[in-house]
């Protein structure tokens, strides 16, 4: 946990109240503290994770070991009985870059990013690409698992439905307030997708972001899953990519303004494939795996923060059966692959 | 009908804490109404839709915090807001205008007859802070692991330099003038003196002390590295010598894991000599052994705490394999065992106490085969991912590795919860064997977070053609807080059989396991 | 300095430092206990607390 600060100037012993190791680096955040200098301030502060508001726009976190690695985050070693709050982070303390180490506030807690390795979400999978029929049952795991153990006071009791129960308006009065105001424009969103009318793409956005409980609302961390996995599977089964792109531009630029400045970095990051370490390794199983690897994988984004794991799923669910019903265009291409490896 | 709006501006909380919330309010008496959400333009849709979004709640933004109630009256407000206040700020519980010593030196200024200093700070620290307390002549006890055994050795030999206890690195329990230090549970006062190198191998000691309606004087903890080579036993030598002398202590219980032999010799030399009654348990240690030493063994530690007070009253000790009439044992497993599929076969332990899960290890291996754990016995047993279990598996689910970063399963019971669920839905387990601790430091109430998972486990098994058997000891007594009966009656009405020891639940798991052909072993072999 | 050999014998006094668990715990059993509101000292470094050590003749 201690160690001293290497210094061109030897006299300088600067010490700090904590000093701390980080062992991996986002992209994304890495980017953001390149410079040297005051680089932001501190947004909020959690008991495992501190949020950073960037000067030159955006956001990233500081977080604890138990939670996971991503695009916007630090991993740090916290020491056992300890947490943020006991390490004294508050908000609004400035956070600055010096040489190698992330200093907050004047001297409260000097994080040393020397040696933490840089984390990049993989976005194509290539040879361990799964053909599309283990995809289908890997989605059917999903929705199997996230049924039995989602949290379902967000969007997630849709999960429940079939496809017919979904289009059913007398099923739709039966559903909490959350999901019957999202259903309709959850219906739309997709159609609008399918039939590619961005022009129409707006309006059921506006209707999903900012929906619902939790500081990621729900209808964000549908977006979030719907985005990322369209993304995904447009990407590795080389389907209209310049599509996707659209449509995720498309639902980003509805954003701004709607939501927890939180939600709106986490979906600004989705739109081009950045998300956290267990989401991105669902994607991945569900891609890749067998379904006990996806139950695995499942789970552990059901576990993220109350119900943001299962409206992230619910989105991942939609957006995947909707790139594989793109009609026998993706079977197709995975007929063909499959042809030239034979 | 009452209606409340309340916003906090620019504030954030996580998901998890507004979950909380929403959910504790909606359960408040007297509330029709409530919704905790940021207040983005949908949440305000949303709002209008549950007839809650007045005015101050429409001219917020959605980096604010909106809680919108509507309740019966007034006081059912005044009353839910209060319990929101108190769920937002439940970190800061500290009383104001306490003034807290920041160092050792401080505090014993503040307080100059001090004579015991507990010491739980990341293991760095943990030893300096001890030698300092040690050299001010004050008594440690150290639950920080993590510290070197150089520091070890130098800060016991200290201690007996100096006359004082060093209770630790590593001690999670003891007992001392009938005050309970780290965990542990409440006892009856009385003259059987512990000296344990095993936390939860103190409480099942003294809990079964306790329920033989005898009780302790004294129960020294002392690390679970002191019988190693380095340590060479130090505090277990000078905690038996100390109760030698103590005038209320009558007799005498040494537990530990297996100890190194030269250890081991000097620990049955120094207890052979001994005026009072002593019952050595080496977890697994050689009984025969032991006896050639001139010393009492016993192999569980059931059956320690028995010995020691069956010998207090002059009988001779008797070894447990079941408290209950063994024809009636054997009815019982039968009854679980008879709706097993096909497929069921396995055992999955999963503990909370690190000596529970080794006596627990120690009883299964002779009577399962293809037994794996994550801190296993032998090499060969020993799991490639600990949370996914191989064969019969026993978790030990309170070690190093599971535990990084998140609280004690004795407190926080999520992992373990989650666990017994994955359990349940695999077709090969047959049992799961669960030990549930109480007393301090413990969590308040184990059954209310065990019952809903291992419901689940159950109906889930039932679902697919199974039936899932569960079977739980509980340590801890009447007077602990948890309620002993309420947490009794609460796991057996779920279906839990409850024994009356690790020792019997162990065994009762491997009998029914195994369709009853463990039989044989274990009531001819008295295993 | 009391004789704190042998504290069998006499009413436990005494300081936690650490997990404040620990302290409330002890309160509840009425025992007298003061709770340190530890923090690494020397921010922490461990160099330079063994600097200060050597300092003062520790």
């Amino acid at each position: 946990m201690a160690g001293r600060v290497r210094s061109n100037n030897h006299q300088d012993i600067l010490s700090y109240q904590f000093q701390l190791p980080a062992y991996s680096i986002g992209s994304v955040i890495a980017q953001r503290t390149q410079h040297q200098g005051v680089i932001g301030q501190i947004h909020s502060v959690f008991k495992h994770v501190v949020n950073i508001a960037f000067l030159n726009g955006g956001l990233g976190s500081i977080v604890g070991s138990e939670v996971y690695r991503g695009p916007l985050s630090i991993n740090v070693e916290i020491p056992k009985n300890m947490d943020m709050l006991s390490l004294g982070m508050k908000n609004n303390l400035s956070v600055s870059r010096v040489a190698d180490l992330i200093i907050i506030g004047e001297s409260e807690l000097a994080i040393s990013i020397e040696n933490a390795s840089l984390w990049e979400p993989v976005q194509l999978y290539n040879d361990v690409l799964s053909v599309s029929d283990i995809v289908e049952r890997n989605l059917m795991k999903l929705r199997e698992v996230a049924r039995s153990y989602g949290k379902l006071d967000g969007l997630g009791l849709l999960i429940e439905l079939s496809e017919d129960e979904l289009h059913d308006t007398e099923v739709a009065t039966t559903l909490d307030i959350v999901p019957r105001l999202a259903l309709p424009h959850l219906l739309n969103l997709i159609q609008t997708i399918k039939t590619k009318d961005l022009d129409n793409l707006p309006e059921s956005v506006q209707h999903l972001v900012g929906l619902g409980p939790g500081l990621t609302p729900s209808g964000d961390d549908f977006l979030i899953g719907l985005m990322l996995s369209m993304l995904f599977i447009a990407r590795n089964f080389k389907l209209d990519i310049d599509h996707i792109i659209d449509v995720n531009e498309t639902i980003i630029s509805c954003i701004p303004g709607r939501t927890t400045s939180i939600s709106e970095e986490f979906l600004f990051q989705a739109a081009t494939g950045n998300a956290n370490e267990p989401i991105l390794n669902l994607i991945e199983t569900l891609l890749t795996s067998n379904s006990a690897q996806v139950e695995r994988a499942t789970r552990t984004v059901l576990a993220i923060g109350g119900t943001s794991g299962t409206d992230t799923i619910l989105g991942i669910l939609f957006g995947s059966l909707l790139m594989l019903s793109e009609s026998t265009w993706f079977h197709e291409v995975i007929k063909s692959e499959n042809a030239n490896y034979e | 009908m009452v209606m409340r709006i309340l916003v906090r501006a620019d504030t954030y909380y996580d998901s998890v804490i507004l979950m909380r919330i929403s959910n504790a309010i909606a359960d408040l008496d007297g509330i029709l109404q409530a919704a905790v959400v940021m207040a983005t333009a949908t949440n305000k849709v949303l709002l209008e839709n549950l007839d809650l979004l007045i005015e101050e709640a429409e001219a917020a933004s959605p980096n604010d915090l909106v809680i919108a109630l509507d309740a019966k009256d007034d006081a059912s407000i005044d009353a839910a807001l209060l319990e929101v206040d108190r769920l937002l700020t439940a970190r800061d519980e500290r009383a104001e205008g306490e003034v807290f010593p920041k160092t050792l030196n401080s505090a014993i200024r503040a307080m100059p007859d001090a004579n015991l200093v507990m010491i739980s700070v990341p293991g760095h620290f943990a030893a300096r802070e001890a030698k300092k307390a040690l050299k001010r002549g004050l008594n440690v006890f150290m639950f920080s692991s993590n510290v070197s055994i150089e520091d070890e050795v130098e800060l016991k030999q200290l201690a007996l330099e100096k006359g004082l206890l060093m209770m630790g690195p590593d001690c999670g329990t003891a007992i001392i003038n009938n005050i309970i230090l780290g965990f542990g549970n409440a006892v009856n006062p009385g003259t059987i003196g512990i000296v344990a190198a095993a936390g939860t191998g103190l409480q099942q000691v003294s809990t079964i002390i306790h329920s033989e309606g005898h009780g302790v004087s004294q129960a020294i903890g002392i690390g679970g590295n002191d019988l190693s080579k380095e340590v060479g036993g130090i505090m277990m030598l000078e905690g038996l010598r100390r109760l030698e002398q103590d005038d209320s202590t009558k007799g005498i219980v040494l537990v530990s894991k297996p100890p190194n032999q030269v250890v081991s010799d000097k620990v049955l030399a120094a207890a052979s000599q001994s005026s009072k009654p002593i019952v050595v348990n080496f977890l697994g240690g050689n009984l025969d052994e032991i006896k050639s030493k001139g010393c009492v063994g016993a192999a569980t530690l059931e059956d320690t705490a028995k010995a020691i007070c069956a010998i207090m009253k002059n009988k001779e000790p008797l070894p447990i394999i079941f408290d209950a009439d063994h024809g009636d044992v054997v009815s019982l497993a039968k009854k679980e065992y008879s709706n097993f599929s096909n497929e069921q076969q396995y055992v999955r332990g999963l503990y909370t106490g690190g000596t529970l899960y080794y006596e627990a290890m120690l009883l299964l291996t002779p009577l399962l085969s293809d037994l794996y754990s994550n801190a296993p016995l032998t090499s060969k047993q020993k799991l490639e991912d600990a949370n996914v279990s191989v064969g019969n598996t026993c978790v030990d689910l309170g070690s190093e590795e599971l535990t990084m970063g998140r609280p004690h399963p004795m407190i926080d019971y999520r992992l373990r919860s989650q666990r017994i669920v994955q359990e349940g839905v695999i077709s090969e387990t047959a049992v799961i064997l669960l030990d549930v601790v109480l007393g301090l430091g413990s969590h308040d109430d184990p059954a209310s977070e065990l019952i809903p998972a291992i419901t689940e486990a159950k109906n889930e098994a039932k679902k697919n053609g199974r039936y899932l058997s569960v079977i739980a000891s509980i340590v801890g007594t009447s007077l602990d807080h948890q309620d002993l009966q309420k947490q009794r009656d609460a796991l057996e009405d779920a279906g839990v059989i409850v024994m009356p020891s690790n020792a019997q639940a162990v065994r009762l798991a491997a009998l029914i396991a195994t369709k009853g052909s463990a039989q044989d072993m274990l009531f001819e072999e008295g295993l | 300095m009391t004789d704190n050999q042998n504290i069998f014998e006499k009413e436990l006094k005494v300081i936690n430092i650490g997990i404040d668990t620990f302290t409330t715990d002890l309160k509840t059993q009425e025992v007298e206990v003061i709770h340190v509101d530890w923090h690494p000292p020397a921010g922490g470094d461990l160099d330079m607390l063994k600097l200060l050590e050597k300092l003062q003749g520790d």
